[in-house]
C-alpha cells in the first residue's frame, strides 16, 4: 500500500485550501463538537475522583488510618519517628476508640468515640478539618471532647459549654453512668456523614471508659503512593520489631463505602460509555459527507490507479487526526475548567440544597490519567470502528460513474 | 399526502444518497432512547425501591408529635383513634425511637443502638413495614422483650432468649434525660431489607418502656391510604385542623436531604444523556443542511409547477418528524423490552467478565428490575423531537428565507 | 521496434437492463502496436467509449480477453488493475476531469504520487510537463480559473506524468472551441510522437483522426480499418 499517497491526500483533506470555506468549516466544527462531548466527561470524572478521594481520605485520615495494628499497647511514642522504620510510613498514632451516646439536654447522638492525643493532628490530617477552639486541652477533672459543628449543632452546645455521655461499658460492668464531659473545641470536616458521628477525645480520658485490651489499636498512615502496599509494610514492621500483629486495613473497616465507590465508578463509565457510542456514530457520519462530497475525486482518483485501501486510509486518517484534535482539545479544555471547580462547588455548597450534604464539595483535585486515557481510548476506537465500516463506501464508488457515458 | 409522501422519499429513498445518513441519525435516536430508558427506568426502580423501603420501615408515611411541654388531656389511645379517624389515614402507631447501649453479657459484646419502642400490633396487622418486615428467627416481641436486626444480632453474637442489658436515657427526676438501665430479652430476629436498619435497630413493645422514656417523646407513625402517599395535602390540613399545635411532617420532609440527593443525582443522569441527542441533533442539522444543498433544484422545480412556498418547509420539517418518530419509538420499544429483561442481559455480562476476571462483578450481579415511567419516556420523546425540529430549521434556515427558485441563481 | 501492446481477443460486452440484453461490442479482434497512433471513430453510442474503457481496464469484457503486453487483464485483482491503470496508462477525457480542489501542478502530481513517488521528485516532473505545454504561469491555478484548453493541457501532462505506455484519449476535444481545439491536437499528437508514446483515441473529429496512423470506424459492433 502506497502510504506516501496516502498520507499527502489525508493531509490535503485536513487541510483544504483556497475556497473550500465548507470543508474547512465542517472539519473545525467537527472537532469542536468532539470537544463538547469530552469537556462534561473529563469535569465529571474530575468531580468524581477527586470526591472520592477526599471521601477516602476523610475516613482514612480521621477516622480508621490506612492500618490499624490490634496491640493494646503503644508501639512507639509520640516523638517517634515511623518512617525510618519504612520510608512508606507517615505516621502512627495510639488510639482508643469506642462508642457511645452522647446527649444534652434533650437531644442524643450516638457517636464513635476516638481517644486521641494532640499530636494525633498532624499536618496531615489538619488538611481534612478545620476547628474552633483548642482541641482536648484538658481543664479539670471533667473529659475533654472536640465535637463536629454537626453534633454540636444537633445538641445545641458550644465551646466552653458541657455534655454528658454514656459509653458502652466493659464486659465487667452492668451499670452504666453518664459521664459529663468539656467541650473544648467544635471541628468541621465538609463531610456531613463523617461529621454526624465522629468526637474526638482526650486519650487519657478515653482510656479510662473503654478498656484498652479491646478498643486500644496503634493507627498507621502511609504515604500516598504505597496505599497498595499495606500488606508489605505490615510485613516490614513485623521484621524490623520482630512481631506479629493482627492488623486490618481500611478497605477493610469501610467495605460499604468502598463498594459503593467501586460501583459508582462502573456506573458513570457505564454512562459515559454510551455517550461516546453515540458519539463515535457522529464521527463516521462526518467520514461519510466527506466521502460523499468528493465522490467524483475518489472515482478519478481510482482510475489514476488508487487503490481502495490508499483511498480508505487516507479518509480514515483525516478524519481520525479531526477526532484526535477534537479530543486533545476536550480533555486539555475539560482539565483546565475541572481545575477551577472549587470555585462551582463553593457556590453549589452555600446554594443550601439539602441533597448536597451527602456529597463532598470540598475536596483536593485529582486527575486520574488512567480514567481520562481510558475514556480517550475508547473515543478514539469507538470511532476508528465506525468510520471504518462508513469507509465501505469508497468500495463501491465505481471510476465508470464519473465518466459520462455516451 | 403529498408533502409527507415527498418527506418519506427524502428520507429513505434508495436513489437518494442521504438515505444512509437518513439511517445512520435514525439508529442513533433509537441507541440514545433505549439508552436513556434503561438508565432511568434503572434508577426509577431503584430510588423508588429504597424510598419505599425507607418511608415503610423507617420513617412512615407521616410523623406527628406534639411540643413537649404541651399539657394534654389526652391520652395515646385518645390520638391514637383521632388521627386513624382522619380520611386518609390507614393505620397509626405510635412510638419513640432513641439511641441505647446494649450488653450481651452471654458475649461481653457490646455496642450502640437505636431503639424503637412501637405498639406490638404494627407486626400482627398489615401494614407496609409488616409486609416488608421478616422475621428470621424467633417471634415479634412483646413487653421487656425486644426483637433486633440481623447484622444487630451478629455484632452482639445474640442467641434467642439472651439477656441483655440496655441503658436508655429517661425522663429523669431532676434532669430531662438520665440513663435507665434495663433488662430485656432477646425473643427475635427480623430482615428489613434496610441495611442500616437492620444493622442499627432494637424493636419492643411500647409497654412498660414508654413510661420509662416519657410519654411526651411519643411520635405517631401514619401509613397513608394509597393515592394519599405522594399527595398528602388533604391529609396533613385534617390533622392540622384536629390538632393544631402538633408539628406534621411528611416522608419527604423527614428525608429531605435524601430524598433531595435522589432527584440530584436523577436530574444529572438526565442531563448526561441528553447530551447524547445534542450530538444527533447537530448531526440532523448537518444532513437537512446538506440535501437542502442537494435538492434545490428539486425544489426550485416543484415551486415553478405550483408548490407553495410553505411546501418545502413542511418537507424538511417532516422528514425530521418521521426519522425522530421512528428512531424514538424503535428506542422505546427495545428499551422497555430490554428493560424487562435487564437482569438477564446483566447476568450474561456478569458471566462474561466473569471468564476473564473470575469473580463476580457485585453491579452486574445485581438483580435489576425496571420501572419505565410513561409520563418520563414521553416527556423525553418531545423533548428529542423538538431539539430535532429545532436543529434542523438551524440546518436549513436560508431556506425559509428566501425563494427556493432564487438558490438556482448562484448556479 | 513495435510490439505488441494490447490484444482484444474476440471481445464482447453486453449490458443488462431489466429483461433487456443490450450487445454493445460482438466478438471483436484487435491489436495495438507500441508506437502507433490509432483513431477510432463511429456513431454516437456505437460503443466507442466502452471500448476504450475495457482497454484501460475501467471496465471488463462480458466475454473474450483483453491482454496487455502479454499479460491479461481479466487475470488481475483490483490491486493489480489498479498499479495497471496508474503505471501503464494514461487518460484523457472529454471533458479534462480534474480535481477542482486542487491546484494544476497537484493534480498533475496525483499519479506520480500514487506511484509512490516523492513528492519534490512528482513536483519535478510535473512542472516539466507544464512547462512543456505553456502552462509554467499557471502551476497554482485551480481548474475553475483555468480556460477550456488549458484544463485539457493539465489533463494531457496529468496523463504523461508516470510515462505510460498507453495513451488513452475519450474525445479529447470533444467540448472545446475550434481554436483550442487545434492547440490540443497538436499538442497531444506531438507530444505522443516525442515521448514515443501510443495513443488510442476516440474522436469524431476528422482533422484529428487524420493525424493517427490508424484510423478504425466501430460499426455494428465490430472494428474495420479505415482507409
Amino acid at each position: 500500500m502506497n502510504m506516501r499517497f496516502s498520507m499527502w491526500l489525508s493531509g490535503r483533506l485536513l487541510v483544504p485550501k483556497g475556497e473550500s470555506k465548507y470543508a474547512r468549516l465542517r472539519l473545525v466544527r467537527s472537532a469542536a463538537l468532539i470537544a463538547i462531548v469530552m469537556i462534561p466527561l473529563v469535569l465529571a470524572l474530575i468531580f468524581m475522583d477527586g470526591m472520592m478521594n477526599g471521601i477516602t481520605d476523610k475516613y482514612i485520615l480521621l477516622q480508621d488510618g490506612h492500618i490499624q495494628l490490634h496491640v493494646e499497647d503503644p508501639l512507639f511514642d509520640s516523638q517517634y519517628d515511623v518512617s525510618a522504620i519504612d520510608p512508606r510510613l507517615e505516621s502512627a498514632d495510639y488510639v482508643v476508640s469506642g462508642y457511645g451516646i452522647v446527649y444534652s439536654r434533650d437531644t442524643t447522638a450516638e457517636v464513635r468515640i476516638k481517644g486521641v492525643d494532640i499530636s494525633y493532628f498532624n499536618e496531615n490530617r489538619m488538611t481534612q478539618l478545620e476547628f474552633t477552639g483548642e482541641p482536648l486541652k484538658k481543664e479539670g477533672s471533667l473529659a475533654a471532647v472536640m465535637l463536629s459543628t454537626t453534633i454540636a449543632q444537633k445538641l445545641g452546645v458550644e465551646v466552653g459549654q458541657r455534655v454528658a455521655f454514656m459509653v458502652v461499658p466493659d464486659s465487667y460492668s452492668s451499670v452504666v453512668r453518664p459521664v459529663l464531659a468539656n467541650v473544648t473545641a467544635l471541628y468541621d470536616s465538609g463531610y456531613h456523614e463523617l461529621d454526624s458521628s465522629l468526637l474526638f477525645m482526650n486519650r487519657d480520658d478515653a482510656m479510662r471508659y473503654f478498656p484498652k485490651d479491646r478498643n486500644a489499636y496503634t493507627e498507621l498512615l502511609v504515604s500516598r503512593d504505597h496505599v497498595d502496599d499495606l500488606g508489605a509494610i505490615v510485613a516490614t514492621l513485623e521484621s524490623a520489631m520482630d512481631k506479629n500483629f493482627p492488623y486490618a486495613t481500611w478497605d477493610e473497616f469501610n467495605g460499604t463505602v468502598y463498594q459503593n465507590f467501586i460501583t459508582s465508578r462502573q456506573v458513570i463509565l457505564l454512562v459515559f460509555m454510551m455517550i461516546l457510542l453515540v458519539a463515535g456514530v457522529y464521527v463516521s457520519s462526518i467520514a461519510q459527507e466527506m466521502i460523499q462530497d468528493s465522490m467524483q475525486s475518489i472515482a478519478l482518483f481510482k482510475t489514476l490507479g488508487a487503490t481502495n485501501s490508499n483511498l480508505s486510509w487516507a479518509y480514515f486518517c483525516s478524519v481520525m487526526v479531526v477526532t484526535s484534535i477534537g479530543l486533545v482539545a476536550g480533555v486539555s479544555l475539560g482539565l483546565l475548567i475541572g481545575s477551577q471547580i472549587g470555585v462551582l462547588l463553593h457556590w453549589l455548597g452555600n446554594s443550601g440544597l439539602a441533597g448536597l450534604q451527602y456529597y463532598l464539595l470540598d475536596f483536593r483535585i485529582v486527575i486520574s490519567w488512567r480514567d481520562i486515557l481510558a475514556i480517550s481510548f475508547s473515543m478514539l476506537v469507538i470511532s476508528s470502528v465506525t468510520v471504518r465500516l462508513s469507509l465501505g463506501r469508497i468500495r463501491r464508488i465505481s471510476p465508470l460513474e464519473m465518466l459520462q457515458q455516451d | 399526502m403529498f408533502t409527507l409522501k415527498l418527506a418519506w422519499r427524502y428520507a429513505f429513498s434508495r436513489s437518494n444518497r442521504h438515505r444512509s445518513a437518513t439511517i445512520v441519525i435514525m439508529l442513533g435516536i433509537a441507541v440514545g432512547m433505549l439508552a436513556i430508558i434503561i438508565m432511568l427506568s434503572l434508577m426509577n426502580r431503584l430510588q423508588s425501591d429504597l424510598l419505599d423501603q425507607v418511608k415503610s420501615i423507617e420513617s412512615f408515611h407521616v410523623q406527628v408529635t406534639f411540643p413537649a411541654n404541651e399539657s394534654d388531656a389526652r391520652t395515646v389511645d385518645d390520638i391514637v383513634a383521632a388521627l386513624r379517624g382522619t380520611p386518609g389515614v390507614a393505620q397509626v402507631y405510635p412510638q419513640v425511637n432513641t439511641q441505647v447501649l446494649i450488653q450481651n453479657p452471654a458475649t461481653n459484646r457490646s455496642t450502640t443502638a437505636r431503639l424503637r419502642i412501637i405498639d406490638s400490633s404494627i407486626w400482627k396487622t398489615e401494614n407496609p413495614f409488616s409486609d416488608r418486615t421478616h422475621m428470621v428467627r424467633g417471634s415479634y416481641p412483646t413487653p421487656l422483650h425486644i426483637a433486633t436486626g440481623t447484622a444487630l444480632a451478629t455484632k452482639l453474637s445474640l442467641a434467642l432468649g439472651d439477656s441483655i442489658n440496655m441503658t436508655v436515657l429517661g425522663a429523669g427526676k431532676t434532669v430531662v434525660l438520665a440513663p435507665t438501665t434495663i433488662a430485656v430479652t432477646a425473643s427475635g430476629v427480623f430482615r428489613t431489607g434496610l441495611p442500616e436498619f437492620d444493622s442499627s435497630t432494637l424493636v419492643t413493645d411500647l409497654d412498660p418502656l414508654v413510661s420509662t422514656i416519657g410519654a411526651k417523646r411519643i411520635m405517631y407513625g401514619l401509613y397513608l391510604e394509597d393515592g394519599y402517599v405522594d399527595n398528602s395535602k388533604q391529609v396533613l390540613r385534617s390533622i392540622t385542623e384536629t390538632f393544631p399545635s402538633a408539628t406534621i411532617r411528611t416522608w419527604q420532609q423527614v428525608n429531605s436531604a435524601f430524598y433531595s440527593a435522589l432527584t440530584l443525582e436523577k436530574v444529572l443522569m438526565y442531563l448526561f444523556l441528553f447530551f447524547m441527542f445534542i450530538i444527533l441533533a447537530v448531526n440532523m442539522k448537518n444532513a437537512s443542511s446538506r440535501l437542502l444543498h442537494v435538492k434545490q433544484r428539486e425544489l426550485a422545480i416543484l415551486r415553478a409547477v405550483g408548490a407553495q412556498k410553505t411546501t418545502a418547509t413542511k418537507v424538511f420539517l417532516g422528514q425530521t418528524i418521521i426519522i425522530t418518530v421512528l428512531g424514538e419509538t424503535l428506542g422505546i420499544i427495545g428499551g422497555v423490552y430490554l428493560g424487562k429483561y435487564i437482569g438477564n442481559v446483566f447476568s450474561w455480562l456478569n458471566s462474561l467478565q466473569y471468564l476473564f476476571t473470575r469473580r463476580d462483578n457485585l453491579l452486574l450481579a445485581y438483580p435489576f428490575t425496571t420501572e419505565v415511567k410513561a409520563m418520563e419516556v414521553a416527556l423525553i420523546a418531545i423533548s428529542v423531537l423538538v431539539l430535532s425540529l429545532g436543529f434542523t430549521y438551524l440546518g436549513c434556515r436560508r431556506l425559509f428565507r428566501k425563494e427556493p427558485m432564487e438558490m438556482l441563481y448562484h448556479d | 521496434m513495435t510490439k505488441e501492446l494490447l490484444r482484444f481477443h474476440t471481445v464482447t460486452k453486453t449490458f443488462v437492463s431489466g429483461q433487456s440484453q443490450l450487445v454493445i461490442l460482438e466478438d471483436l479482434d484487435f491489436v495495438l502496436y507500441s508506437g502507433t497512433s490509432v483513431a477510432i471513430t463511429g456513431k454516437s453510442g456505437s460503443g466507442k467509449s466502452t471500448l476504450l474503457n475495457i482497454a484501460g481496464g475501467l471496465d471488463k469484457p462480458s466475454a473474450g480477453s483483453v491482454s496487455f503486453l502479454g499479460r491479461e487483464l481479466g487475470a488481475l485483482n483490483d490491486k493489480e488493475l489498479s498499479a495497471f491503470r496508474n503505471r501503464h496508462i494514461g487518460f484523457v477525457f472529454q471533458s479534462h476531469i480534474l480535481l477542482d480542489d486542487f491546484t494544476a501542478l497537484e493534480n498533475v502530481c496525483v499519479p506520480a504520487l500514487i506511484r509512490g513517488a516523492r513528492q519534490a521528485d512528482a513536483v519535478k516532473r510535473a512542472k516539466e510537463l507544464l512547462d512543456r505545454v505553456g502552462l509554467s504561469d499557471r502551476l497554482q491555478h485551480r481548474p475553475q480559473k483555468l480556460s477550456g484548453g488549458e484544463r485539457q493541457r493539465v489533463a494531457i501532462c496529468r496523463a504523461l506524468v508516470n510515462a505510460p505506455d498507453l495513451i488513452i484519449a475519450d474525445e479529447p476535444t470533444g467540448s472545446l472551441d475550434e481554436e483550442s481545439s487545434s492547440g490540443i491536437e497538436t499538442l497531444l499528437t506531438d507530444i505522443v510522437r516525442e515521448e514515443g508514446k501510443t495513443l488510442l483515441m476516440v474522436t469524431h473529429d476528422t482533422q484529428l483522426a487524420s493525424r493517427c496512423s490508424t484510423v478504425y470506424l466501430l460499426h455494428n459492433r465490430t472494428l474495420q480499418e479505415m482507409e
